[in-house]
């Protein structure tokens, strides 16, 4: 707190101060009172010293005649003189100052001596002198004297005159007659008496108040040595106090309280130094987490950037991340592998670093699954055991993977307990709700299968991750599905998906955002011409599939190759698979054309069954289709997808 | 498929016109049975012949088996012999 006077106020000096007020005071009020004492002392022992006087002089008088008192020129006054000497004798032995006799009377303003004797010599010469017998003074108040005629005790008075001041008592002297005739005075020298009292109290003064400065001084010596130096030790410390450095605290020995204070404040010290490292070791190390998470998310912006496009001949495709203020899970990944557009998108469970590692790990196996030609459950599967044998932590990943043949449209997926993908097409917006397996990395038998869905024209496929769906706006409302199934426009994929994020983010205006968003929109455009067919298992559709080539492809050459190829194939369907009915599916881009066949039979896979090299004389026993097919056809692929065998195959033109 | 069969002792000459395709190779194979044992020579005339499939294929070497390797294909057309040379036919049979 700040004083309004600009001096602080030191304590040792206001007692300093204050012990100076006291000893001034105690002087002060010492002289004062020895003074009076003094003063008192001296009245009361020069009044009794007079009366005593009186009682020796009267009883002396008794036995005296008068007449020697009278003074007589040119004699010899023997007798006066030695009574005169009586009279100074007394002076000296009663203290008295001067003795004298003189004649009074009421009606007279005057005054005339009959004889003085002063105590000391020099004096007694002087006022025999000058106050010898005979000798008249006026009467300055004559109060005293008359009171003195009148036979009483009178005194003190204050006499001022040329022989200094004096205290003054009169007694009337008797003669036998009982009159008056003499008037006795006793002067005592106040100058004298003052300047003993004055002695006096210097000396009782002197000696109490060094008495009390010593005993002050001590006290004060004390009070600094065993309280102020200590405080102002500890005050020191207290304002160079540096919690970089150990304190030491300083040895004092003083009374219980001080050595608390410096025994507090050295705990008080090394617990602020213990704190100060404690948190300048907890801010380095959430520094160091700060910046080790910014390099996590750089490499997670690397690994899923926060937008991506990817097109090609019949797909358009765009994904967006927009990752939370931590580092979560969220992933996507896109790419081409061998004329295949694959397309995953996941949800790692937890956020941080954790989450982060789990994501790139899980996003690597499987790319490298969909990449080695897996089809997405067999992908995912794989993938499956092996997150499921690297998952200390028992994390897990919701995954959805989709391959699409841009050729024919044909929309290959398989979901492991992922959010349901959105589709638009031309009988407008729905969600396809595929058989959800179980999320990767908990159990070594996720049973993730695969699902398909023929593609039209046009039409798109949105696929997102829970921070959509779970976007939260400020009253506590969820995006939710049917926020999503509005929000989905029609458009390029990159219009349909930064739709969805717009209005995701309006609804969720204010709000922190809590988890990643993450979204993907997979359009599906040809303007390839596209045949399509179910056809009977019988061997007549063989002319119908050759009508439909013939649509579309009018070099004979590439014709008949193609027309064998698809033969080849059509009649092992028809041999093997016992199906009800056969899916024929051609498009044709300005190079190649693919065809797709489709059907419910039992599950046969002509690859497969593809016999090795065989000898010529062998070849009566069949298995030359299948080989012809590989040769003819640039890529031949056979998928089971659900309860359906599919052969997709591509040719050159 | 057209097949025309003529035969002038131990040997024989088919003449394939149009497809052989999978039900085609069904009639063929008629043919192959309803030669004699006295025809020990073979030729496929494939001068009409546009097409031929796996099953077409496995009948040439049925016959060539049958006739014990004296089988001739003979005005086999660039298309045909495509096929064959993927099957690798072409180093087998006489092909004239």
């Amino acid at each position: 707190m700040k004083r309004k006077s600009g001096h602080p106020k030191y304590a040792q000096r206001s007692i300093a101060a204050a012990a100076a007020v006291l000893i001034i005071l105690t002087a002060g009020l010492l002289t004062l009172f020895s003074g009076i004492y003094y003063n008192r002392f001296t009245l009361e022992n020069t009044g009794k010293s007079a009366e005593r006087f009186k009682g020796y002089f009267t009883e002396s008088m008794q036995y005296l005649d008068l007449a020697v008192l009278e003074y007589k020129e040119n004699e010899d006054n023997t007798v006066y003189e030695s009574y005169r000497g009586y009279l100074r004798t007394m002076c000296v032995s009663s203290g008295i100052d001067y003795i004298y006799l003189f004649r009074a009377d009421h009606n007279d303003d005057k005054i005339t001596y009959v004889m003085i004797a002063a105590a000391d010599e020099e004096e007694d010469a002087t006022v025999s002198r000058e106050r010898g017998y005979g000798t008249s003074v006026d009467i300055g108040e004559r109060s005293f004297i008359d009171k003195a005629l009148d036979g009483e005790f009178s005194g003190p008075e204050i006499l001022n005159n040329e022989f200094g001041s004096e205290l003054t008592y009169y007694f009337p002297v008797y003669d036998a007659d009982g009159n008056v005739p003499l008037i006795a005075g006793i002067d005592y020298d106040i100058t004298a008496m003052n300047r003993e009292a004055l002695g006096y109290v210097i000396r009782t003064v002197l000696i109490v108040t060094s008495v009390l400065i010593a005993v002050l001084v001590i006290f004060l010596l004390v009070l600094r040595k065993k309280i102020f130096s200590p405080i102002k030790l500890i005050a020191r410390q207290m304002n160079s106090f540096d919690p970089e450095t150990e304190h030491t605290k300083p040895d004092i020995r003083s009374y219980y309280e001080i050595e608390e204070i410096n025994n507090s404040f050295a705990k008080l010290s090394s617990d602020i130094t213990g704190y100060i490292r404690n948190l300048r070791a907890m801010s380095d190390e959430r520094a160091r987490t700060a910046a080790e998470l910014n390099i996590a998310r750089s490499i997670q912006t690397g690994m899923v950037p926060r937008s991506f496009t990817l097109s090609g001949r019949g797909f358009e495709l765009y994904a967006s991340a927009c990752p939370a203020k931590e580092v979560g899970g969220d992933f996507y990944d896109c790419f081409e592998a061998d004329g295949r557009v694959c397309a995953v998108i996941a949800d790692v469970s937890g956020k941080g670093i954790a989450a982060a590692l789990f994501m790139a790990m899980a996003k690597n196996i499987i790319k490298g699954r969909l990449r080695s030609g897996l089809d997405p459950a067999a992908a995912l599967n794989s993938a499956n055991d092996e997150l499921c044998a690297e998952n200390p932590e028992g994390m897990f990943v919701t995954v959805f993977a989709a391959v699409l043949d841009p050729k024919t449209g044909e929309f290959v997926y398989a979901n492991a307990g992922h959010t349901y993908p959105l589709a638009a097409d031309g009988s407008g917006k729905h969600f396809i709700r595929p058989e959800a397996g179980i999320a990767l990395g908990l159990f070594e038998d996720a049973g993730i299968v695969n699902e398909m869905t023929l593609l039209e024209n046009g039409s798109s496929i949105t696929v997102y991750t829970d921070g959509v769906t779970e976007a939260v706006s400020h009253n506590r409302e969820m995006f939710g599905e049917n926020r999503l199934l509005k929000a989905v426009s029609a458009g390029t994929a990159e219009q349909t998906a930064l739709s969805v994020t717009e209005a995701v983010r309006s609804f969720s205006e204010g709000c922190e955002q809590s988890d990643d968003i993450t979204l993907l929109s997979l359009k599906y455009t040809t303007d390839d011409r596209t045949v399509r067919e179910e056809l009977p298992p019988e061997m007549p559709s063989l002319g119908r599939m050759r009508e439909m080539l013939l649509e579309l492809v009018s070099d004979s050459e590439s014709k008949r190759r193609i027309a064998l190829a698809c033969e080849e194939i059509f009649v092992n369907i028809l041999e093997y698979s016992g199906t009800e009915s056969i899916g024929v599916l051609m498009s044709r881009s300005p190079d190649s054309l693919a065809v797709r066949f489709e059907d419910g039979g039992k599950s046969f896979d002509p690859l497969a069954e593809m016999p090795s090299e065989k000898d010529f004389d062998e070849y009566d026993q069949g298995g030359m289709g299948i080989r012809m097919v590989t040769q003819i056809a640039r890529t031949v692929r056979y998928s089971r997808i659900g309860e359906k065998n599919i052969i997709n195959m591509t040719f050159p033109l | 498929m057209t097949i025309t069969k003529e035969i002038s002792g131990s040997s024989a000459v088919l003449k394939l016109e149009g497809w052989l395709d999978t039900p085609a190779s069904a009639e063929l194979k008629k043919e192959l049975d309803a030669l004699g044992s006295e025809v020990k020579e073979l030729t496929f005339d494939m001068e009409k012949l546009e097409y031929i499939s796996s099953a077409g294929l496995r009948l040439v070497v049925v016959a060539h088996k049958q006739m014990n390797g004296a089988l001739t294909v003979k005005n086999a057309s660039v298309e045909i012999l495509d096929v064959f040379r993927m099957t690798g036919f072409d180093k087998r049979l006489n092909i004239v």
